[in-house]
């Protein structure tokens, strides 16, 4: 992580999610221009700001990307969360399940389409309650 | 902006793919697979070579090997992402190995395996992050050998 920490717009991770836990990760991205808001208008923010994963469904929607990668057969029984801006580290976390009842690996790219000519849109990944 | 000379409206297009093949940042590919290991080209390359020197400690396209690549898990990794793309299903039995640059071509190439006996049809992006304003990180697609 080391000196691009916390101006990451995007990052590949391998991880191991044990069984049936939930497991928050830090992502390592961040908002590297906080004057962003202001040239995209209505853009989806990073995320809810907040100490704890929010409930499922908690708008507005995280513009973050969790792009799922190969091999893709090891997702089949992980689900996450809307990615949030956690306020103890100012990065993103998201937090994912493993429903089953192994640990499994995964490959995944967190990205933020953050762009000066690029604005978009984003629904949250779970419906509300 | 790339200057085409003029020609023939029917050769243009093929002037133009010309000139962005070996520049591509994104490719995104339709592959039939057989079974066992297959090397892709996915025609993208660094367009900047100076980029480096812009982005410190940004992960490189990935290390030069000729195929099939180097063992997995090899260091430094590829900042190329490899998505699957709909229809999900025929990914179940593919995997890949770490992009690598083939010097031959001076282009990024993917080996995947088909672990299945039949032939997968998949669908895939291709995407270098590369960019002045956004710096990544990236891990192997595997641990370490």
């Amino acid at each position: 992580m080391g000196l691009k920490a916390g101006a990451l717009l995007w990052n590949r991770r391998r991880l191991t999610l044990p069984a049936g836990l939930d497991t928050n990760i830090d992502t390592g991205l961040t908002q590297p221009n906080r004057s962003f808001e202001s040239y995209s208008p209505g853009e989806p923010p990073l995320g809810v700001v907040a100490a704890a994963p929010p409930a499922p469904g908690t708008p507005p929607a995280s513009r973050i990307q969790v792009v799922p990668m190969s091999p893709m057969a090891n997702w089949a029984l992980v689900t996450h969360g809307e990615p949030y801006l956690d306020t103890d580290t100012n990065t993103i976390h998201v937090l994912f399940t493993n429903g089953g009842q192994t640990p499994v690996n995964i490959n995944v790219l967190f990205w933020d389409p953050h762009s000066m000519v690029g604005p978009g849109e984003a629904d949250t990944y779970s419906p509300g309650d | 902006m790339y200057l085409v000379p003029f020609r023939d409206p029917a050769t243009a297009q093929e002037a133009i793919m010309g000139l962005k093949a070996g520049a591509l940042l994104w490719n995104r590919m339709s592959l039939t697979l057989p079974q066992g290991f297959t090397p892709v080209d996915t025609l993208l390359q660094q367009p900047n070579k100076s980029f480096p020197g812009y982005s410190p400690g940004e992960p490189p396209l990935g290390v030069e090997a000729a195929p099939p690549g180097p063992a997995d898990g090899t260091s430094p990794a590829s900042r190329v992402q490899v998505i699957p793309m709909a229809p999900t299903g025929p990914w179940v039995d593919i995997t890949h190995g770490e992009p690598f640059v083939n010097p031959a071509t001076g282009t990024v190439w993917v080996t995947f395996n088909n672990a299945n006996k039949t032939p997968a049809t998949v669908n895939v992006l291709f995407w270098d992050p590369h960019s002045m304003v956004g710096p990544g990180e990236a891990v192997t697609y595997h641990p370490a050998p």
